[in-house]
C-alpha cells in the first residue's frame, strides 16, 4: 500500500482504500474538447467527493493562447455543461484556484522550460513535492516530441523510493497498427519506465465493465458453466447510433476496427474469457488478459474474407429522421473505404474455449446505443417436453451501457395441462435494484487511481502491441481490397446482411437487442 | 407515488401485497418495464405513533435510494388483536421501469411483534433493524433481542440520545460482541466527511509530524451534537493509540478527558455551543508540539462544506463539500453496508472508556446534558 496509508492511521475505514497522492497535473492539449468534457469535470467531481489530493493543482498546456482567467472560465463551462454534478460557487472557486494555464509549442523547448519555472513556483505555493501526472491529450503525432521536450526540459523523475513521481497518460488510440503502436511506446520508454506509464481506455473504467470480474468470480454458480462444455457461443456488441459527426477527421484514418475492435471490444473479450487470475493486482490481471490476446486465432487471408464483415453505412433513417450516409458526411472521402461497421467470427484457442465463436460486432449508425457481452449455453442434451413450447438456450447478458445490468434467460413451463416450454428471462438493473445511487465518471475513477498510482485499469504496452498484432492482418487484407468487400448497410438498421449471415451460416443468429 | 395502507387481518399479509401487485402488473403491460425491487428486508421499530409517523415520511426516500420490503412495527400495548396494514410505494428509474416496493405496518403489542414480523421476510436477502426510539438499542431489552435476532444490521441515531453517556456504555458493550454482526450508527455516518478531510488535513505528507505529536484536540458542537462529538474523540484516540486516563464534568457545556498517547499526553475537550446548528459539529481545532513551539489546525464546518485552515500557514487551506444529508439519506447508503465496521466498532470501545472515565469523576452520576426534546427534528 501506499506510504500516505502506512502512516496515516485515520485513513483506515474510509470508504477508498485508494490514497491519491498530492501532485500537479498538466493537461497537454489543456483547453481541448476532452479537457472540457470529461477531465475538468471529472476534477470537480473528486473535489466535491473530497478525494482529491490536499495538495493539487491542474495546469493546462497548448498552444492557443489563454491566461488563467480564461482557463478557468473554459474550465467552468465544461463543468457546467456536462459534470454530472452542477458546480457551486464555492467549490468551483476551489477548484478554479488551483487552475493554471500555460501556452506554448510543442517544438519549443523554452516553453517547456517554462512550463518548468512556472510549476515549480505554484508547486512551492500549493505545497506539491514534485509529484507530476502528465495527461496528454493531443493527437498521437505529438505525443513523441511532447515526451522529448519534457525529458530534455527536466520535468520528468524516475521512479524511485522517496522521490517526488512522475507519471504520464495516454490516451487511445496507442498508435495505429502495431509498427506505430510500437514507436510510441519506444518514445514514451526513453523516458518513462513502463510503471509510469497509464494508457487510457476509459472503457474500463465503467462500473459495469468492473462488474464482469465480479459477476464471474464472486459468484460459483457461473465459473463451473463457463468453458466449451457448456457455452454454445459469445457474442459482443458495441453498438452506436450516433453517425460520425465532427470526428470525420479521425474516424477516416481509423475506422471501426482500430478505433473499437483494437482496445473496447478486445478489453470486454479477455474479460469474459480470462483465466481466474489468483490476485486483483495489475500484473496478474493484465497477465491473464495478455494469455487471452496470445490464444487468439489469428485472422489472415482467406480467414479474412470467411470470418470478418466490414460495412459502411449508406443513406437511411434514424428515428424516423433521414440522416445522411458515411460518405455524404462533411469531412469524408466521397470514396472513401473506411469500414464504419465490422463484425467477426473468432477462437479462443485454449482448452477452456476450444471451438467455441465468438462473434463480435460494432458500428456506427446502428438502430440504438447499446453494448453487451452475451453469453448462449448449449441447448440440453435431450428436451422431452411439448415440442409445440418454444426451447432457447439459457443465455445471459452482461449489459454494459446503457441501462445497465444483466439478465439471464430461462425456460419455464407455460400454465396449462401440457408441459410447453417458454423462455423467460430474470432481469437485474442497477437503476432499479440499487435505487438513486451515482456513479463516478470512468474518468473520475481513472484520475483517482493514477494519483494513486494505481494501474490495474490501465493497458500494458504488451497488451497493446498484442492487440496490433491480431488486427494489423486483417487491415492488410482490407487494403488489398480496397472498396470492394465493403457492404454499405442503411442507417438506422443493425448492420449488413453479411454480418447476418455470418452467423446464420453457424445455425446461430444475433442478438436483438 | 404511493398508495394508501389497506387494513389487512395480520395472517392476510402475503396475499393482500400479492393483490396490490396484480393491478400494478397489469399495468406493466403499456409500460416499458415493472420491477417488484427489493434488496433487503427492512424492519423498523417504532415505540409510538408520534415515533411512527415521523419514520413513515423518511421511507419514500429510503426505498427509492435503496428498494426493500418495509416492516413497520408499532408498539402499542392497547393493540390487540394486533393489526395490520399493507401499501405498495411506487418510483420511476431513469429509463422509465417502474419499481414497486412493499410496506407492511404491524401494531401490536411488544410481546407478538417479532412472531408478526418474521414470517413476513424475504428469504436471500439481508434484513436490516432500523431502531428508531431515541434510546440505546440494548435499554430495549428482551424486545430488542429478538428483533435484532432476526437483522444482519441494526441501525440506530445516537444523535437523539437523552443520557449520551449512559447510552454510550450500554451500546458499546453490546456492539463489540463478536456474535454481532452490524451494528450502524447514523451519528458516525454523519462524521464521514469529518474524518475524510482530518485524515487529509493532518497527513503526514501534508503536515508532517502533527499526527505523531497532537497535544490537543478541542471540539465545539450543536447542543444535539454531543454524541457525535464523543464518536470523534473515540475516533481520534482509536486510530491514535491514545487511552482515557481521566474524565470531567467541567461545567454544563464542557466535558474534558486526559488521554495517554505514545508519546505524550494529549487534551481533548467537548464544548456545547449554544449558537451552533443543534445538530451539528462546528469546530475541530487541533494542536501539536513542534521543536520549537506549536502549532494549529482548525477544521470548520461552514453551510455545505468543511474548511481546514492552519494558523501559522503550514499548509493551504482546503475544502470538501459536506451537505447535511437527511436521516433517510443516511439510512438508504447505510442498508446496504453490511460489513462489520471494525474501526467503528474500536471507536466504540474508546468511547465507553471515555464515558466510563468522565462517569469515574462524576460522583453525582446525573445525566449528562438531557436534551430535553423529544421526537426527532431533522
Amino acid at each position: 500500500m501506499l506510504e500516505a496509508t502506512q502512516s496515516n492511521p485515520l485513513v483506515s475505514g474510509l470508504t477508498s482504500n485508494l490514497v491519491p497522492q498530492p501532485c500537479s497535473l498538466v493537461i497537454f492539449g489543456g483547453a481541448g474538447d476532452l479537457a472540457g468534457r470529461k477531465l475538468i469535470p471529472a476534477l470537480y467531481n473528486l473535489l466535491l467527493d473530497g478525494t482529491l489530493p490536499t495538495s493539487f493543482a491542474v495546469m493546462g498546456f497548448e498552444r492557443r493562447p489563454l491566461n488563467d482567467e480564461a482557463y478557468r472560465e473554459f474550465g467552468r463551462e465544461g463543468v457546467t455543461r456536462f459534470s454530472r454534478r452542477a458546480p457551486d460557487d464555492n467549490h468551483w472557486r476551489e477548484l478554479a484556484g488551483r487552475m493554471f494555464y500555460a501556452s506554448g509549442d510543442f517544438a519549443d523547448l523554452g516553453a517547456f522550460a517554462a512550463l518548468k519555472a512556472r510549476l515549480e513556483g505554484i508547486e512551492s505555493r500549493l505545497q506539491i513535492p514534485g509529484n507530476r501526472i502528465f495527461y496528454l491529450a493531443i493527437p498521437p503525432r505529438l505525443i513523441g516530441e511532447c515526451v522529448q521536450q519534457l525529458q530534455r526540459a527536466g520535468l520528468v523523475n524516475q521512479p524511485a523510493p522517496g522521490k517526488p513521481f512522475s507519471r504520464i497518460i495516454v490516451e487511445k488510440p496507442v498508435g495505429s497498427d502495431l509498427a506505430s503502436a510500437r514507436r510510441l511506446n519506444d518514445s514514451l520508454a526513453e523516458v518513462f519506465d513502463e510503471s509510469q506509464i497509464y494508457r487510457i481506455d476509459h472503457y474500463l473504467g465503467k462500473e459495469t465493465v468492473q462488474n464482469i470480474l465480479v459477476m464471474r468470480f464472486g459468484n460459483a454458480i457461473f465459473e463451473p458453466l463457463w468453458n466449451e462444455k457448456y457455452i454454445d457461443h459469445i457474442q459482443i456488441t458495441v453498438a452506436e447510433e450516433e453517425g460520425v459527426g465532427t470526428r470525420a477527421g479521425y474516424y477516416e484514418g481509423a475506422g471501426a476496427l482500430r478505433d473499437m475492435v483494437q482496445n473496447h471490444i478486445m478489453q470486454l473479450l479477455c474479460l469474459t474469457a480470462m483465466e481466474p487470475p489468483y490476485s486483483m493486482t495489475p500484473e496478474v490481471i493484465h497477465d491473464h488478459k495478455l494469455e487471452v490476446q496470445r490464444c487468439l486465432r489469428p485472422l489472415a487471408g482467406e480467414a479474412v474474407e470467411r470470418c470478418v464483415v466490414r460495412g459502411q453505412y449508406r443513406r437511411g433513417y434514424a428515428m424516423g429522421i433521414e440522416v445522411p450516409g458515411y460518405r455524404e458526411e462533411t469531412g469524408v472521402d466521397p470514396h472513401s473505404a473506411t469500414e464504419t461497421f465490422v463484425a467477426m467470427k473468432v477462437f479462443v484457442d485454449n482448452w477452456r474455449w476450444a471451438g467455441v465463436p465468438f462473434y463480435l460486432r460494432t458500428g456506427k449508425r446502428l438502430p440504438k446505443r447499446a453494448s453487451e457481452i452475451a453469453v448462449q449455453w448449449k441447448q440440453v442434451p435431450r428436451l422431452m417436453f411439448d415440442q409445440a413450447g418454444v426451447a432457447e438456450p439459457n443465455a445471459l447478458a452482461l449489459r454494459i451501457q446503457p441501462d445497465e445490468g444483466m439478465s439471464l434467460r430461462i425456460s419455464t413451463k407455460l400454465p396449462g395441462p401440457r408441459s410447453r416450454l417458454f423462455p423467460v428471462k430474470m432481469d437485474f438493473r442497477y437503476g432499479t435494484t440499487f435505487g438513486e445511487q451515482a456513479s463516478p465518471e470512468a474518468y473520475e475513477t481513472l484520475l483517482l487511481d493514477v494519483m494513486a498510482g494505481e494501474q490495474t485499469l490501465f493497458m500494458r504496452r504488451d497488451a497493446v502491441e498484442a492487440s496490433w498484432a491480431w488486427i494489423d492482418p486483417i487491415r492488410a487484407v482490407w487494403a488489398g481490397q480496397g472498396r470492394s468487400g465493403l457492404n454499405e448497410y442503411p442507417a438506422g438498421t443493425w448492420g449488413p446482411a453479411a454480418a447476418a449471415r455470418l452467423s446464420e451460416a453457424d445455425g446461430r443468429r444475433w442478438r436483438t437487442l | 407515488m404511493s398508495a394508501a395502507p389497506t387494513p389487512v387481518k395480520p395472517g392476510e399479509v402475503e396475499t393482500a401485497l400479492a393483490a396490490l401487485w396484480r393491478p400494478a402488473q397489469a399495468q406493466g403491460t403499456v409500460m416499458p418495464g415493472l420491477t417488484r425491487a427489493c434488496m433487503s428486508n427492512l424492519i423498523v421499530y417504532c415505540d409510538n405513533d408520534e415515533r411512527a409517523a415521523a419514520v413513515m415520511e423518511d421511507l419514500p426516500q429510503v426505498v427509492r435510494s435503496h428498494p426493500a420490503r418495509v416492516l413497520t412495527l408499532i408498539d402499542d400495548p392497547t393493540a390487540a388483536p394486533a393489526q395490520a396494514a399493507v401499501s405498495t410505494q411506487r418510483v420511476s428509474d431513469d429509463h422509465g421501469h417502474q419499481v414497486v416496493c412493499e410496506q407492511v405496518i404491524l401494531r401490536a403489542r411488544a410481546i407478538s411483534l417479532c412472531s408478526l414480523a418474521r414470517p413476513l421476510l424475504l428469504g436471500d436477502i439481508p434484513t436490516s433493524l432500523w431502531w428508531a426510539p431515541p434510546m440505546a438499542p440494548p435499554d430495549g431489552g428482551r424486545l430488542f433481542v429478538d428483533l435484532a435476532g432476526m437483522a444482519d444490521q441494526v441501525i440506530y441515531d445516537s444523535i437523539d440520545w437523552h443520557d449520551p453517556v449512559a447510552a454510550m456504555i450500554a451500546t458499546a458493550g453490546w456492539a463489540s460482541r463478536p456474535e454481532i454482526l452490524t451494528a450502524a450508527d447514523l451519528a458516525w455516518r454523519r462524521l464521514k466527511p469529518w474524518r475524510r478531510l482530518l485524515s487529509q488535513g493532518l497527513d503526514p505528507a501534508v503536515v508532517p509530524g502533527a499526527l505523531a505529536n497532537l497535544a490537543e484536540v478541542e471540539i465545539e458542537h450543536g447542543p444535539h451534537a454531543l454524541p457525535q462529538a464523543w464518536l470523534l474523540m473515540g475516533w481520534l484516540a482509536g486510530r491514535l493509540n491514545w487511552q482515557p486516563v481521566g474524565g470531567q464534568v467541567r461545567s454544563d457545556h464542557e466535558l474534558s478527558w486526559e488521554l495517554r498517547g505514545p508519546r505524550a499526553p494529549v487534551r481533548a475537550i467537548a464544548r456545547r455551543l449554544a449558537a451552533a446548528d443543534e445538530w451539528q459539529l462546528r469546530r475541530v481545532t487541533v494542536r501539536w508540539k513542534t521543536g520549537t513551539g506549536s502549532l494549529e489546525a482548525s477544521f470548520t464546518r461552514e453551510a455545505q462544506r468543511l474548511v481546514v485552515a492552519y494558523a501559522q500557514t503550514v499548509a493551504q487551506p482546503r475544502s470538501i463539500a459536506a451537505p447535511s444529508p437527511s436521516r433517510a439519506a443516511l439510512l438508504a447508503r447505510q442498508l446496504p453496508d453490511l460489513t462489520r465496521d471494525e474501526v467503528f466498532v474500536t471507536t466504540l470501545r474508546l468511547a465507553r472508556q471515555m464515558a466510563l472515565a468522565v462517569h469515574a469523576g462524576d460522583e453525582q452520576r446525573k445525566p449528562i446534558w438531557v436534551t430535553g426534546l423529544k421526537g426527532d427534528k431533522r
